[in-house]
């Protein structure tokens, strides 16, 4: 199995997956590294199925969160939120040089905008959550969340349905036109 | 289907029997077996856990009806956190040396 081939086209997702659902992004860093060294030690045993090794990727990584979560005593969901004010970026700053296709921000415009929707998903109840971060920032088919998590495909185009119109109303300051 | 799981006491979940004896009936069965089958739903509706409950009420509506326009990712807030999550990888690992 080609574990570096998987690496580049996975780890990007996962990053920042990891970091939209509440990690820093060295934690984030951490966690891609180890569950792919864990993925290094089992490639014997694995298939040369990109979409099945990244399934097994995401699940590694969202226990080593856990574990550290757990070791840490912490809530990590929180995430490094910063005040607005600090960050150099704002809502209006945000729209205005947000274009439909290609967003172009200054980082701290970028910044302020995890900052904000990492706090939106933090609203949603978990299984939006879960759906709508794996389908949009994992970049996840609908089929492959239904295997993650459990559940049939029409249920989870219904969650990541449900996340996008409770994202639009916490998120409508930003006015932007979902 | 319109469920109200506000339940007020043992096998009333106040979801409407009618509906579930509409329903039995519908699919084409007699009304006493409908209605029967809708007196064990209820009953068994009314032990169910809170997050059961809520799971049950979400397994119940309808859920072939989202449109894939709705599901694209392209859309104004899927290219919002397109933008907003770009962050670079770490670099690999050196599995060599693991």
């Amino acid at each position: 199995m080609n574990v570096e081939a998987i690496y580049k086209a996975v780890a990007p997702k996962l990053t920042n997956w990891l970091v939209a659902t509440g990690s820093s992004y060295h934690e984030a860093c951490d966690i891609v590294q180890n569950s792919f060294l864990k993925i290094w030690k089992m490639r014997d045993d694995l298939h040369d199925d990109e979409t099945a090794v990244s399934g097994l990727v995401f699940t590694i990584a969202r226990n080593l969160r856990k574990n550290l979560a757990r070791d840490n005593a912490r809530l990590t969901f929180v995430g490094e939120i910063r005040d607005p004010d600090d960050s150099g970026g704002s809502a209006d700053n945000a729209a205005a040089h947000l274009d439909a296709r290609q967003a172009s921000l200054t980082p701290g415009d970028a910044e302020y905008l995890r900052s904000r929707l990492v706090a939106a998903f933090a609203k949603l109840p978990p299984i939006l959550r879960d759906a709508y971060t794996l389908f949009q920032v994992g970049q996840m088919s609908i089929r492959e969340i239904a295997n993650q998590t459990g559940v049939s495909e029409n249920l989870v185009k219904v969650r990541i349905f449900r996340a996008k119109e409770k994202l639009r109303e916490i998120l409508a300051d930003l006015r932007v036109t979902f | 289907m319109e469920i109200n799981l506000n339940n007020n006491g043992f096998g009333n979940v106040g979801m409407g029997r009618d509906k579930f004896d509409a329903m039995g009936i519908g699919a084409g069965h007699s009304a006493t077996d409908a209605s029967r089958v809708s007196h064990s739903k209820s009953l068994s509706v009314s032990r169910l856990s809170a997050s059961d409950k809520a799971a049950c009420l979400e397994s119940s509506e309808p859920v072939a009806d989202v449109p894939d326009v709705a599901l694209s990712r392209d859309d104004a807030l899927g290219n919002l956190l397109k933008a907003a999550f770009n962050l670079p990888p770490p670099p690999m690992p050196d599995f060599g040396n693991s």
